[in-house]
């Protein structure tokens, strides 16, 4: 599991190099001059979301030197396959995060326009969009290879146009207000076990259907 | 007791749309080099993703060591070494990447060896595979394989990519690991003068079904292919008769009878790519009793 790792890691260095990486810290630092406390809640939301497409960059990868069908000739379970994939993925976005959790601690210190508890809290809002996204987006791409990532992004579009129009032509937009109030008014560490347990069980169902398309795919 | 087969097969099919495959019974044995034979498309690669447990069976057993293909397959996996046609290693890696890899994924891995290797090969460690010649990403296949010291070897078309240069060295390579250290090597391929000057045992597959599988010495010695011309009369039963072709003014059979065909003229050099070429092109269904 660890040399499936090792190769995503190398592909990922090799699609970002250094000069990427350096281009993306420039725009981001330039977010922030820009825009100061704004600038770097938007950098939160944006950074995650971005490397959370790193399956597409790894499938693409995999499809095109045919290493998706010569690891099956290794001496790993499917399941080791889809793991590695995940813990990889997951690993990136969570290093992501806690760069941005910096970036907006640094950023309230120097220029101290917002509150530090809305830099970390839409840090982790970023970080849970980010990390549903993948989860969605891995058994996509296992299914529908580059296109997964079309799929769930139109899939993820619709649902929030749909969710905006049912705001605006029924009165679920103050029962959303109500809901985010009470979730406000409860003790954090509740809030924290239900977003725990909501992601276990997304991730779960995630990982298995993955496994079963993943399985499915190269059995025929 | 002592296994005499690396790969045991029983009522083996596999069908899909417009192919089957179907083997009764087929027992390769260990620590020989084989060849599996036959033209593009008769069942070959199917055989061996099957053997790997790469695509789904429809019924059938498959032992490989002794041991279920599915039910021991890490197990086995771990023993086995396959080269395909192509390298599907990242093009971005170079051998080093490479080497860094496979070390996590073999518990059998040799670093010193699959170094020895890349040294033989003449493969630079940190040059990526994107900038390998063709004959560079196969040699590349063999060190990674040969580096962790499979039981058993799996080449599926991977020599007809090379020169014959490398391929006689990779050949003498295999040959070696055959006789030396008592390894298995399944070789499929369609360049079969290679099978012929290494292989001990043969396997050729046609449409799906397996014609004849045997040591190379023993096919040789009981097919015989004669060449007639059509006026002679020369009484042959139908039943000996394997298959035959039309040449102009003769006919040229393969049989397993070495009696009543005196009057013919018997191929001295007969090759197994005789013989795989007559089974392919020829027919059995004439009436051999009056010719």
């Amino acid at each position: 599991m660890i040399g499936l790792m090792y190769k995503d890691f190398k592909v990922m260095i090799d699609r970002f190099k250094p000069a990427n990486i350096i281009a993306i810290l420039v725009v981001s630092l330039f977010f922030i001059l820009l825009m100061r406390g704004s600038g770097a809640t938007f950098i939160a939301i944006i950074l995650p979301l971005v490397v959370a497409s790193t399956p597409v960059i790894l499938q693409t990868s995999d499809e095109k030197s045919g290493w998706d069908k010569y690891v099956w000739a290794a001496p790993i379970s499917k399941k080791g396959i889809i793991w590695s994939r995940y813990l990889f993925c997951l690993g990136l976005i969570a290093g992501t995060g806690l760069f941005t959790i910096i970036v907006n601690i640094l950023t309230q210190i120097v220029f101290q326009d917002l509150p530090l508890k809305l830099h970390l809290i839409i840090s982790i809002v970023g970080l849970l969009i980010s990390v549903l996204y993948l989860l969605l987006l891995l058994p996509a791409v296992y299914a529908y290879g580059t296109s997964g990532n079309t799929i769930v992004s139109f899939i993820l579009i619709a649902a929030v146009m749909f969710f905006l129009y049912a705001i605006n032509i029924t009165n679920l937009g103050d029962k959303f207000i109500r809901f985010v109030k009470y979730l406000l008014n409860i003790d954090i560490k509740i809030v924290c076990l239900a977003i725990g347990f909501m992601y276990m069980v997304i991730s779960l169902f995630s990982f298995q259907l993955s496994l079963m398309v993943y399985t499915k795919k190269f059995k025929r | 007791m002592e296994r005499c087969n690396v790969i045991e097969i029983e009522n083996l099919k596999k069908a899909y749309k417009n192919f089957e495959l179907n083997i009764k019974e087929l027992d390769l044995p260990e620590g020989k080099f084989i060849g599996l034979i036959g033209e593009n498309g008769a069942g070959k690669t199917t055989l061996i993703k099957l053997l790997l447990n790469l695509i789904e069976r429809n019924s059938g057993e498959i032992k490989i060591f002794g041991q279920d293909n599915r039910t021991s397959e890490i197990d086995i996996k771990n023993k086995i070494g396959v080269i395909f046609e192509s390298c599907y290693f990242p093009s971005c890696m170079n051998s080093v990447d490479i080497e860094k890899m496979m070390c996590k994924l073999y518990k059998s891995w040799d670093t010193h060896r699959y170094l020895e290797y890349l040294a033989r090969f003449d493969l630079p460690p940190f040059k990526k595979i994107r900038e390998y010649s063709r004959g560079m990403k196969l040699k590349l296949n063999f060190a990674v394989v040969l580096a962790y010291e499979p039981d058993l070897i799996i080449l599926d078309e991977a020599t007809s990519g090379l020169d014959p240069i490398i391929r006689n060295e990779i050949l003498a390579i295999l040959t070696d690991i055959v006789t030396t250290e008592g390894k298995s090597v399944l070789l499929s391929t369609h360049i079969i003068s290679d099978l012929e000057k290494v292989a001990d045992y043969l396997t050729f597959i046609h449409d799906g079904n397996i014609i004849f599988s045997d040591y190379k010495d023993n096919i040789l010695n009981s097919y015989i292919i004669a060449r007639f011309h059509k006026r002679d009369k020369i009484i042959i039963p139908q039943e000996d008769v394997v298959a035959s072709i039309y040449e102009r003014d003769h006919i040229v059979i393969l049989t397993k009878n070495k009696l009543n065909i005196m009057k013919a003229e018997i191929f001295k050099e007969m090759s197994i790519e005789d013989i795989m070429l007559l089974y392919v092109k020829g027919v059995n269904d004439r009436d051999w009793s009056d010719v």
